[in-house]
């Protein structure tokens, strides 16, 4: 949550999407508010965009994330930089986030929650 | 974690002829840890080209990465492929091709494809606490061999990372000191870097021990006599 927060702070004009599942959008909520009780502000500026959302409406995300590394290759070098290549390119297309103006994008909740 | 306004330093950098740039990390490797898609074209063209390489066999794959087979190299697979021009990258040293912007300030302004933040806070691997370099890095080798350092402005809230590069072994006037906008955190012990809105107790304290165990760990592991 720091890295959404350092965003936030630092580029208060840009958008900061969160891409996870539904459940975990909710433990997330409840380890911020465990921290500081601030659950409330940071749910208003933090854009959650749930994952079946994008496995429903991108075909080049659903094609991607049933390939490798994310499902057989274990190598540790493989990054989730390349998940959020291919969100980044299906929350283009939704219209979430837009190209003239600057988005932070996590993927995932256990990053989320550093 | 960020540290400066993103959009003010794209506006720096001006048009992009390949409509997406991301981070250099060595001459075969890129980092997406930062990219700036200027074209939804280009952003398309890369997803596309991943989604191919990776319905390669493994065999196959680790082949045309030579041995290398993860985002990074294929990145880099990409720019040799396609050209240069195909893939820009963004500002890590001073010689970048982009140029270097500024923001309201005078200071000229860089990103860390992942060496500062592992320099300064490690990784998650055993062995590889504060002061951490990854020589087949073209950052970790330029630290190692004492042309570039890393701290921080100020101690307090607002701090902001800064490197002075000197050209080889000179010191004093001939250095130049750029702002870093952005510590790839490779550790994801993130709060010793939180410096702006609700930062976490004692944060100040920690950050400026993780760079102290840093620099001293540096000191101890390379030779000084080597540049």
């Amino acid at each position: 949550m720091y890295s959404l927060r350092q965003a936030h702070c630092t580029n208060p004009q840009s958008q900061i999407v969160l891409v996870a599942e539904e459940k975990a959008w909710q433990e997330f909520l409840l380890a911020v508010a465990s921290d500081d009780g601030d659950e409330a502000a940071m749910e208003s500026w933090v854009h959650f965009v749930p994952l079946d959302t994008l496995r429903t409406a991108s075909s080049k995300h659903r094609m991607l994330n049933s390939l490798s590394p994310f499902r057989k290759r274990s190598n540790r070098l493989w990054h989730t930089a390349v998940e959020r290549l291919a969100v980044s390119l299906a929350l283009f297309d939704l219209g979430v986030i837009h190209y003239e103006v600057g988005a932070y994008v996590q993927c995932g909740i256990t990053a989320a929650l550093g | 974690m960020l540290y400066g306004d993103m959009s003010a330093f794209i506006s720096g950098l001006g048009s992009l002829e390949s409509g997406l740039a991301v981070l250099p990390m060595s001459p075969t490797w890129c980092s997406l840890a930062v990219a700036w898609v200027q074209r939804p074209a280009a952003l398309g063209r890369l997803v596309n080209w991943l989604t191919d390489r990776l319905l390669l066999r493994d065999s196959v794959l680790l082949t045309l990465t030579k041995g290398e087979a993860h985002e990074m190299r294929l990145l880099g697979v990409y720019r040799e492929q396609k050209g240069p021009s195909s893939l820009q990258l963004l500002p890590t040293q001073p010689n970048s091709a982009l140029g270097l912007p500024r923001l309201a300030s005078t200071e000229r302004l860089l990103l860390d494809p992942a060496a500062w933040g592992q320099f300064v806070g490690g990784t998650p691997h055993p062995g590889q606490g504060p002061g951490f370099l990854d020589e087949s890095h073209t950052l970790g080798e330029a630290m190692r061999i004492r042309r570039v350092t890393i701290g921080w402005d100020d101690d307090g809230f607002g701090a902001q990372p800064f490197t002075t590069w000197c050209p080889f072994s000179v010191e004093g006037s001939d250095c130049v000191t750029h702002r870093l906008l952005n510590l790839h955190v490779h550790s994801k012990n993130l709060a010793p870097f939180m410096t702006c809105g609700a930062v976490p107790e004692g944060t100040v304290e920690q950050r400026i021990d993780l760079l102290q165990t840093a620099q001293a760990f540096f000191e101890d592991e390379y030779d000084h006599d080597e540049w």
